[in-house]
């Protein structure tokens, strides 16, 4: 009886001692991490599921996605993804050229399950919130590719400040604006064409159209693109034109270069090119040779520069508005962990993928309140997403389940293949799996 | 009563209390209308975003995709006189007439409704008219003014703007009175006329009337307080265990309310599991035999679990609880009470007719219906443990570990409370009973020692 009093009032003094605040074992946590670093907590819970319409077959049948390629947040929150679960690639001549690796045809013979829309959106609390795209769902026969109007080989997306969804595709020549419904506004370059050579010699796997590849990099039209991977509307006004709502686009799986169209869909300018080889000492203002995604991403500040993925040479590169190269962050670990991990995350290529400015920057009001302090950055070459200074360029954290050490998997918080990434108003930030992955996960801000 | 009669009976009785499992989701926000309602000393402000896609009634000029900003004015009009219908304010009652309205058409992206300066000044800018603004893809931002005759008045609002959507029509309301900290409301067309500043005696009402509401359609907690009428069949003898669950469930509803709570998707389903453990448990216990003068402790401990549920279940109408926040809570804890005491006569009048049947009377009786309960609240635990599994549990950090602590500090100090006056009733008990009067009756459940004895 004495013992349980003990234990009784001993369990009271520490609980008040805890409780009243008197010692916070948060306190020892922050020694791990620099004050005012951003730390998430994945929603395992997001999104919710997904629909399972009943058929003709009167069999209930599961949306996938496939692979999530793009992903692109709107005012209100709602969060947009390019997917790639219906394509099958583009019969020419009688033969299926680009079966795209993103499909899901395979399981859906075996299991019922149906491609989602190339669109989806979801709302904040996980619901689908609206979809759309074509075609409808995978007909009979695997040609529609080449009918699809959509881009072949779905790629980045941008919800711009007036609302209107844009598109781009990797293995097309096309970027497209669309109403939040699905209405095709605008489309810059043409449909299977691209700004390249003909006679693609890598024609077959994901490459389906003759002209378009980085082996035929031309680099030069104002009216053509060449597999472009990323879309950002600029609503503030053109420093030559005056005339807000220009369209910079990260020309680059075929060509290397940012070109930047008025609003209309004209040509105004262009900067960068191939290095020649990939190495984060490329020259400034060149984007890595091979590999695609040079560059990968184009993403406008409230300071008014763009901010351009090199994803070959693992670099962020900032420019002004008319392309005139400022800085370059290269992604590199803190000198602050061990050798062994610095060196292998070095040791992984591709580590400037994709990246948002954060807090809330895809929606670039011109009230936009908000300091952008940081970067996220998706680095495919690590599966991980890191949390980087803006200012400095210094990795200051971690969104994967193993921190700064990567732990590349498929639990909550593990990424395979991470691709694309977006914040929204409130903090949140989501990121999107492509070919091993083929998910989005929600990372919730930890309150302060 | 034949045995094929009682299983009838029985079966019945599973059917009444069978109910499903149903959890709240939040409904998407696209389609809020979101505002602003100060009180100044001599006149209110209504400063409303309103999404274009919710405006059917005015029709604004298209020039192709566009709208045409330059020539929008009588549009523009049509459009506030549709939105000032839509939206009414009251003063003590009485309909606030519109002075003035100023409207203007907004991008998408804008972000000034993050602050009522903001608003008022957006507003005060006309929109350039070579804005592009897509059909349907922004925002019809007004500002209106009502001549009012005290900031002290109540003042009360009501929204049928896209009332066709009901419910997933939502508008957010931060209301500004005169030196006072704002508030916000979140309403539905649904909701028809809502209090902004209630008086003392208004939100007492209101939420007495939803504690009610709330016992009488919380099928778990009804079937708790049934649990525990079983083994008793009198009034008397529930006094203290009704106590202990009332007090109980009072402090964690206030707890919660002033934000003690966890928080977290985890926490919903975890409190929704634990209720109806709390059910299997308390049948069982009838079932083995419990110990029915100690029941009370256990009683009060389950009542804090309780409580978290409850909590839920007014969450969303703590908001208009005005200023009354903690009078609100005790009179939504007064409907509770209001409501289990009602069903609690109606129970026990069922429970007179059930033992009339032969077969239910005496110990057989608290079995069947006990076993009754258990299997219906097994079912439950288990459905709501699945979607515990599927939200998982949290990872305990320090915040946590502090609101942990804050609740073994409360539970602990409760326990231990609780046992020193077990312990003084017990020895109470002693001194009657030696003095020569008699302990209340003895309930139907097999006393502690003839199970240790058998």
């Amino acid at each position: 009886m004495k013992l349980a009093r003990t234990v009784y009032f001993g369990v009271i003094v520490l609980v008040l001692i805890i409780g009243l605040g008197l010692w916070r074992p948060d306190k020892v946590k922050a020694k791990s991490s620099p004050d005012g670093t951003p730390t998430f907590t994945v929603d395992p819970s997001w999104p919710n599921n997904l629909p399972a319409p009943v058929g003709s077959d009167g069999v209930a049948h599961q949306w996938v996605t496939g692979e999530i390629a793009g992903t692109c947040i709107d005012a209100n929150d709602n969060v947009y993804t390019f997917n790639r679960g219906w394509e099958v690639g583009v019969t020419q001549n009688g033969v299926l050229q680009g079966n795209e690796s993103g499909a899901i045809v395979g399981q859906d013979a075996t299991a019922s399950a149906i491609p989602s829309p190339p669109v989806v959106a979801y709302t904040p609390a996980g619901d689908v919130y609206t979809s759309w795209g074509n075609p409808s769902l995978i007909p009979t026969g695997q040609s529609y590719g080449g009918a699809a109007v959509m881009p072949q080989g779905a790629h980045g997306c941008y919800v711009d400040y007036q609302g209107n969804v844009w598109v781009g595709g990797n293995g097309d020549g096309v970027v497209q604006k669309y109403t939040p419904t699905g209405t095709l506004l605008m489309t810059i370059g043409r449909k299977g064409v691209c700004d390249g050579t003909p006679g693609n010699s890598k024609i077959g796997g994901s490459n389906v159209y003759s002209t378009c590849g980085e082996s035929k990099d031309y680099n030069a039209s104002h009216f053509l693109l060449n597999e472009p991977a990323d879309i950002t509307v600029d609503p503030e006004p053109d420093p030559v034109t005056g005339n807000p709502g220009d369209v910079y686009i990260a020309d680059g799986y075929g060509n290397h270069r940012i070109v930047v169209f008025d609003a209309n869909g004209t040509y105004l300018r262009q900067w960068g090119s191939s290095c020649g080889h990939n190495s984060p000492s490329c020259p400034n203002g060149t984007f890595g040779a091979t590999g695609g995604g040079h560059p990968h991403c184009v993403v406008l500040g409230n300071d008014n520069l763009v901010y351009v993925c090199d994803r070959p040479d693992s670099r962020i590169q900032v420019f002004d508005k008319m392309g005139n190269w400022q800085r370059n962050i290269i992604i590199t670990p803190p000198s602050s962990i061990p050798q062994a991990e610095q060196n292998a995350i070095l040791a992984a290529g591709t580590r400037a993928c994709d990246i948002d400015l954060y807090p809330n920057i895809d929606v670039l009001g011109d009230e936009s309140p908000t300091s952008q302090e940081f970067i996220v950055n998706a680095d495919l070459g690590n599966d991980n997403e890191w949390i980087l200074d803006k200012a400095s360029g210094n990795m200051l954290g971690a969104f994967g389940q193993c921190g700064i050490a990567p732990c590349p998997g498929h639990n909550a918080a593990h990424f395979a293949f991470a691709h694309t990434t977006a914040s929204d108003s409130q903090g949140n930030v989501y990121i999107a799996e492509t070919i091993t992955g083929r998910r989005i996960q929600k990372f919730v801000p930890n309150s302060k | 009563m034949r045995p094929l009669t009682c299983t009838f009976l029985a079966a019945g009785l599973a059917l009444v209390l069978w109910a499903p499992v149903v959890f709240a989701h939040d409904q998407p926000l696209q389609t809020a209308v979101n505002s602003f309602v100060k009180i100044d000393p001599d006149q209110a402000h209504l400063v409303v975003r309103v999404p274009l896609d919710l405006l059917r009634s005015a029709s604004f000029p298209m020039k192709g995709n566009v709208y045409d900003i330059a020539n929008s004015g009588d549009a523009m009009h049509q459009a506030l006189v549709g939105v000032g219908r839509g939206i009414v304010i009251w003063e003590d009652g009485l309909p606030l007439h519109p002075q003035t309205a100023t409207g203007r058409l907004t991008l998408p992206a804008n972000k000034s409704f993050e602050s009522y300066e903001s608003a008022l000044d957006l507003i005060s800018q006309p929109a350039k008219p070579d804005v592009q603004i897509y059909y349907d893809q922004g925002y019809l931002d007004a500002h209106f003014t009502y001549p009012i005759h005290s900031p002290q008045s109540v003042f009360s609002i009501r929204t049928l703007l896209a009332g066709d959507l009901g419910n997933t029509s939502k508008m957010t309301v931060r209301f500004m009175p005169l030196n006072e900290a704002s508030r916000a409301y979140l309403i539905t067309p649904a909701d028809g006329r809502v209090t902004l500043s209630p008086r003392w005696y208004q939100a007492a009402a209101g939420f007495v009337v939803l504690g009610i509401e709330h016992i009488l359609s919380g099928m778990d907690h009804l079937l708790f307080l049934f649990c525990l009428l079983i083994p008793y069949r009198s009034f008397r003898g529930l006094i203290a265990v009704i106590t202990a669950f009332t007090i109980a469930h009072s402090i964690t509803l206030i707890g919660t309310a002033y934000g003690l709570a966890p928080v977290g998707h985890w926490f919903p389903p975890f409190v929704e599991t634990a209720i109806a453990m709390s059910i299997v448990y308390m049948a069982l216990e009838n079932i083995v035999g419990a110990n029915l003068r100690r029941r009370w402790i256990i009683t009060g401990i389950f009542g804090l679990v309780h409580g978290f549920g409850f909590s839920y279940a007014m969450k969303d109408s703590l908001q208009f609880a005005g200023n009354h926040l903690l009078l609100s809570l005790l009179a939504f804890n007064i409907g509770i009470e209001i409501g289990q005491l009602a069903v609690l006569a109606v129970m026990l009048g069922a429970l007179w007719l059930l033992t009339r049947v032969k077969a239910l009377s005496g110990r057989t009786g608290v079995v069947v219906l006990s076993a009754l309960v258990a299997h219906t609240a097994w079912h439950w635990m288990l459905d709501r443990f699945q979607v515990l599994r599927q939200v998982g549990l949290p990872r305990i950090d320090a915040d946590g570990i502090v609101i942990i602590a804050r609740w073994v500090l409360a539970i602990l100090i409760i326990v231990g409370g609780a046992l020193a006056f077990g312990k003084w009733l017990d020895q109470w008990r002693a001194k009657r009973a030696a003095t020569g009067h008699h302990a209340e009756p003895v309930p139907i459940a097999a006393p502690a020692e003839e199970r240790a004895a058998s």
